[in-house]
């Protein structure tokens, strides 16, 4: 029998609806924007579950959930899922050989034809509700807006839009593949003309009448300027009884927020930003207990009755060095004068520095850490799921290629081997394949990138063995900042950041109130480095010229010693 | 291609590589009578400066008809109507046979010009010189795959996508266009042999995203048809239910065997990752033992490909066999 890995994972739109709703994990939070009629812009790193959320809520798995459960499906609010990646959007036409009306034409048509075909999609899963009298309205309204001769016969509403699309758009490009020029008469199609009469017309039947249509747009970075910018004008439609959007991003730095009228979409006006950033600072922490809840639900539906600490069991050693570090700490504390009855003074310095003891005291010549246990793992994952099931779904391949039996639990020498195998390939990466993977990434960037890396890496080791304070700050905010001078800087960060080497985030800002950037390493190349992967409350200010100076002269960061200015109010996620 | 008709030409991409006049003054030889045109790369215009003024010397002497044009690689629309101007007015000299120098020709440049003169029905031989060894690395600092102009196949939103990659050494590449558009198959078509250390190469991990690949063995360098056959029943059963996106990331030949597919599967569209940034000291010397020259297969043509390709397998012995691994 061939055993199926519990920790599998696929793009979200690959997926049936019995995998999509056996995997997801039903945040209400989500939910509730999701079924709102507002527009919303949700924002969140490759892989942490954007296009699941999304696809949850597309109306085929919501009517396959309903079925499953024996219940009525809720139409208030019906979902069609839209997805971006589709490469027709990346035609070349419009994006590299065209210009003007053209361009935008043809831009906006195959955008249209695209929402089209998720309406044709959708519509399949629900028409047989619609009786001989509903279809046949709907059906005169697609033939009055989408005439074919040729699809005179056909029956089901959501046959005729999809064999609409499909002929228009072979004929669309067949045309453009042809001859030397691009000479084309394509009918202009739009929001307004194709989309907007569609759904009117599916409100005017019984099983629509009270419902509202949310379009869930994925990936919406990958579209080209122009139709993002179409689709910001649809964002800009005011008026929400019939549709809103749900437009689902990675990273506004990556989205244009223009609109075709030349103006801007406004949070708040036009959209509300919901991000999926979740705190991960440990397994009590709003991505912790998500994380739980994943890895649980998938080995439940593997027969594993094990609770997720013991089926990823951190090493025996590992746990008792560390609570004799503790108790070291707590010594330490009594040494520098601190009260134990001041319960949140004592805490706090044995929360600091327990682990720090831990990785302190270890021999220079000894071993990598014993890197094991869910915890451990979590923190590895830096609040990407896909990057945790990736590590389990490892674990779990090599387990089994050893013990040759479904595993009951995973050792903890196994996860430290594949966490440090990991590690060493995530460096690998930095050092040898950036400016071959990663678009605009030149040679010159790659070794930039990876000088900063490896003093960043030292950085934090230096302050991990011997700061006085905050030895295990593993986050750093940018101070003496100037836009200008040091573009080059943003620039590599944004670069490491499409690499999923480094994340951004936003958090209260350590002097002068407001906000500020500050930056998370993949906590997967802390173990080459023989880091601690967890990190404690606080960020290191680095100045810009330092972090430049490492990456381009290979020079360490001074002061790693040094004390950090305070943050202004507490900032728990941060680390 | 008949080695006195004033009726052909030779178009070739200018290039610092040394096999790219090895190749360029070949095909003079083989083609006494044939009209000489260089593009070259405007942004690389000082560093194939010297070797252009020695190729145009030798067509000159040889009598040759030459002319060079600047274009701009790295913009598509502006390579793409470059390829029209030559073939157009190749066509309105009367040409209508070109040989194709494709030693050191961008692949997408490469797809244009195939299209361009397949459109308006010349024969094309395909060249190509193989180099003598290289150096690390050929480009860096890939940009975004892109699909390429008139060659981007019939796709549909409501298919899933499926890409297929031709692979070389370099699977940076290979994990970027995966991680790219993310799909739901993939299919690798992985160069057999050591040549050139291939083999040495070719096996660093693929990325999380091309985890569940279908492997399958293929000879880039095969010329007899077979490899054609292979990849072509790979991709024929996938083209009803998904999109399939083709790239060519391994030897050059391939890349025509690629065009081939598409001609004979409009559906499937070819894909390109431009580079912007290229060594200088990548080649050395050429390998013209192995030098090859095809005849291009159009969609018009049907079976006169094969004829083709045993006709010149008789004639001119190694140069258009499958070179050996």
């Amino acid at each position: 029998m061939v055993l199926t890995n519990p920790f599998e994972y696929e793009a979200a739109s690959s997926l049936d609806p019995e995998r999509i709703s056996s995997w997801f994990i039903d945040d209400h939070n989500y939910a509730r924007f999701i079924k709102s009629r507002r527009n919303i812009i949700i924002d969140g790193d490759r892989g942490s579950g954007k296009s699941m959320i999304l696809v949850y809520h597309a109306l085929e798995n919501e009517l396959a959930r309903a079925e499953a459960d024996g219940v009525d499906p809720d139409l208030s609010n019906v979902g069609i899922y839209v997805p971006s990646n589709n490469p027709l959007l990346q035609r070349s036409e419009h994006k590299q050989a065209l210009e003007g009306a053209q361009r935008d034409i043809i831009s906006e048509r195959y955008l249209t034809f695209t929402i089209l075909a998720a309406i044709g999609k959708a519509l399949k899963s629900v028409e047989d509700r619609l009786d001989d009298a509903e279809r046949g309205t709907v059906l005169d309204e697609l033939r009055y807006l989408m005439p074919a001769d040729k699809l005179t016969g056909v029956a089901s509403p959501s046959t005729y839009v999809s064999r609409y699309v499909r002929d228009a758009l072979r004929i669309d490009q067949e045309a453009l593949a042809k001859g030397l020029g691009f000479d084309f008469s394509f009918d202009t199609s739009s929001f307004y003309i194709h989309i907007l009469p569609v759904l009117e017309a599916l409100r005017n039947t019984k099983p629509f009448t009270q419902t509202h249509f949310s379009l869930l747009v994925d990936d919406a970075h990958m579209l080209e300027p122009y139709q993002q910018r179409i689709v910001n004008s649809w964002l800009g439609y005011r008026d929400h009884s019939l549709f809103s959007l749900k437009v689902a991003i990675a990273g506004f730095r990556n989205y244009d927020l223009k609109t075709t009228f030349g103006g801007n979409i406004l949070e708040g006006h036009d959209y509300t930003a919901v991000n999926l950033y979740r705190p991960f600072q440990n397994l009590e922490s709003e991505y912790g207990m998500f994380a739980v809840k994943v890895v649980e639900r998938r080995l439940r539906q593997a027969g594993i009755i094990a609770k997720v600490q013991d089926f990823f069991p951190p090493s025996p050693a590992f746990v008792r060095d560390l609570d004799n570090a503790k108790k070291k700490a707590e010594a330490l504390a009594v040494r520098r004068g601190i009260d134990p009855n001041d319960r949140k003074a004592f805490n706090d310095f044995r929360y600091k520095f327990g682990r720090a003891i831990y990785f302190r005291e270890r021999s220079p010549r000894a071993n990598k850490p014993q890197y094991s246990g869910f915890e451990t793992i979590s923190h590895l994952s830096t609040g990407v799921i896909r990057s945790l099931l990736n590590l389990c779904y490892t674990m779990y391949e090599r387990q089994l290629s050893v013990s040759k039996k479904a595993p009951k639990l995973i050792p903890s020498d196994i996860q430290r081997e594949i966490i440090l195998e990991a590690s060493d390939k995530q460096w690998e990466f930095v050092r040898g394949e950036l400016d071959k993977s990663i678009a605009h990434c030149s040679p010159g960037d790659a070794a930039m990138i990876e000088r900063l890396f490896r003093r960043l890496a030292e950085y934090f080791r230096q302050r991990l063995l011997h700061h006085e304070s905050e030895p295990r700050v593993l986050v750093f905010s940018i101070s003496a900042f100037d836009r200008v001078r040091d573009a080059e800087l943003i620039r590599l960060l944004e670069l490491a950041e499409e690499a999923q080497l480094l994340y951004v985030r936003s958090g209260t800002a350590k002097s002068g109130g407001g906000r500020e950037n500050y930056y998370v390493l993949n906590r997967m190349l802390f173990p080459a480095y023989g880091l601690d992967v967890q990190g404690q409350h606080g960020r290191a200010s680095l100045k810009a010229e330092d972090l430049l100076a490492a990456a381009r002269h290979d020079k360490p960061f001074p002061n790693a010693t040094a004390l950090d200015p305070p943050l202004e109010q507490g900032e728990l996620f941060d680390v | 291609m008949s080695n006195a008709a004033p009726t052909h030409a030779i178009v070739t991409v200018a290039s610092w590589e040394p096999r790219w006049k090895a190749s360029v003054e070949a095909l003079l030889v083989e083609n006494p009578h044939a009209m000489l045109y260089i593009l070259y790369s405007t942004r690389y215009a000082d560093w194939t400066a010297e070797v252009r003024r020695d190729v145009l010397a030798a067509a000159h002497d040889a009598g040759t008809e030459a002319s060079e044009t600047q274009i701009d690689l790295e913009r598509p629309g502006t390579a793409w109507q470059a390829a029209v101007d030559v073939t157009v007015t190749l066509h309105a000299a009367g040409v209508t046979g070109v040989a194709l120098d494709g030693t050191t020709m961008p692949r997408e440049m490469t797809w244009f010009l195939l299209h361009a003169l397949g459109e308006l029905r010349m024969d094309v031989d395909y060249a190509y010189v193989p180099v003598g060894s290289y150096g690390d690395w050929l480009s860096k600092e890939s940009l975004e795959p892109r699909l390429v102009l008139k060659r981007s196949g019939i796709l549909f939103p409501d298919k899933p996508t499926c890409v297929v990659a031709m692979s070389g050494f370099d699977l940076g590449r290979l994990n970027q266009l995966v991680s790219y558009f993310e799909p739901a198959r993939v299919e690798i078509a992985r160069q057999i042999g050591d040549r050139y250390g291939n083999l040495g190469r070719n096996n660093p991990q693929l990325s999380e995203n091309a985890r569940h690949a279908d492997i399958f063995e293929f000879d880039g360098f095969d010329l007899t048809g077979a490899s054609h056959a292979v990849l072509k029943k790979r991709i024929e059963p996938l083209v009803p239910d998904f999109n399939v996106l083709l790239a060519s990331l391994g030897p050059k030949l391939a890349s025509v065997t690629a065009f081939e597919i598409t001609e004979e599967l409009p559906e499937v569209a070819l894909v390109y990752i431009p580079s912007s940034s290229y060594n200088r000291e990548y080649s050395k010397g050429e390998d013209m033992a192995r030098r090859t020259v095809r005849r291009i297969r159009r969609r018009d043509q049907g079976e006169r490909w094969q004829a083709d390709l045993s006709e010149r397998a008789g004639t001119m012995g190694a140069s258009v066999a499958s070179p050996s691994n």
